[in-house]
């Protein structure tokens, strides 16, 4: 499994990691996925992960990236 | 000014096979360099059989020579010998109802100087069905097979396109034609002024 870059939340990844992998084959892949059931554990690796792109500066970066997609796409994507 | 590359490639493997491996592809002995990934978001709808995830993948780079020799390493991050930590924000989209997974990678930093995007869609081929759009009706009513996307024997096509885009370099690139067009010294001298301002805001 992928570790985290907040090696403090490495366990909560690999508990929500592992739930995905099982669902994602067994059931998304198959076409009979109703809910996804690996939510509350993606909550709490969230809430780890969350912290640590704070102290990081990276949620800031990101917010930076996704509103220049949408700005760039508008311009190179839009039918010539 | 922008560049796009184009390639397709076809798996011998089904699609929920193939996007599977696309989850899984780190950690893996020939990427040592990508130091993690990790989910920022995903949503599944129940209706559209469709998931969206976006993940943070943080890789170790070497910076070429240039760079650093040109830019201070508070700037740029590296190490006395050229590591450099750099992020890519990956989304994808799987819909198993249409058997299709579409992918976007970009770089998070240095997009002033170059942005370099790679899109992949993968479409999932039915064991038995047409890669192309069959000829005639009365082939396609013979050929239209029973089996899902999850059976042995199915393969999947990658069709995957990479836009590289340097508004660093644009901005260059206007100022040399500008300068050809008006050979006046006076807008020389103004044209040489203008991508060294840019340089600095551009990072």
């Amino acid at each position: 499994m992928s570790a985290s870059l907040a090696p403090e939340c490495n366990e909560k990844k690999e508990r929500y990691d592992t739930c995905f992998l099982k669902w994602y084959s067994e059931k998304f892949l198959r076409g009979i996925a109703s809910t996804d059931d690996c939510e509350p554990l993606f909550k709490e690796y969230k809430s780890c992960l969350g912290k640590a792109l704070k102290e990081q500066g990276i949620d800031t970066m990101l917010e930076e990236a996704r509103a220049d997609s949408r700005e760039s796409d508008a311009e190179h994507m839009k039918p010539s | 000014m922008v560049k796009f590359y184009t390639s397709n490639h076809t798996y011998d493997s089904p699609l929920p096979t193939v996007s599977l491996a696309y989850f899984l592809r780190y950690p893996n002995p020939y990427s040592k360099h990508v130091i993690s990934t990790d989910t920022i978001s995903r949503s599944f709808s129940a209706d559209d059989q469709t998931l969206t995830t976006v993940r943070l993948h943080l890789k170790r780079s070497k910076l070429p020579q240039p760079i650093l020799k040109l830019l201070p390493r508070s700037m740029t991050g590296a190490s006395a010998t050229g590591e450099s930590k750099s992020y890519i924000l990956e989304t994808s989209t799987v819909d198993m109802r249409n058997g299709t997974m579409a992918t976007e990678s970009r770089n998070l930093e240095w997009v002033g100087v170059l942005s370099v995007i790679e899109r992949q869609v993968y479409r999932g081929v039915r064991p038995g069905q047409f890669s192309d759009p069959p000829s005639s009706v009365s082939d396609f009513t013979i050929k239209e097979p029973t089996a899902t996307y999850f059976e042995s024997g199915g393969s999947t096509e990658v069709q995957t396109t990479v836009t590289l885009r340097s508004p660093f370099g644009e901005q260059r690139w206007r100022a040399r034609a500008d300068r050809n067009k008006s050979k006046s010294a006076t807008a020389a001298e103004a044209e040489e002024e203008a991508p060294k301002q840019s340089f600095f805001k551009s990072w």
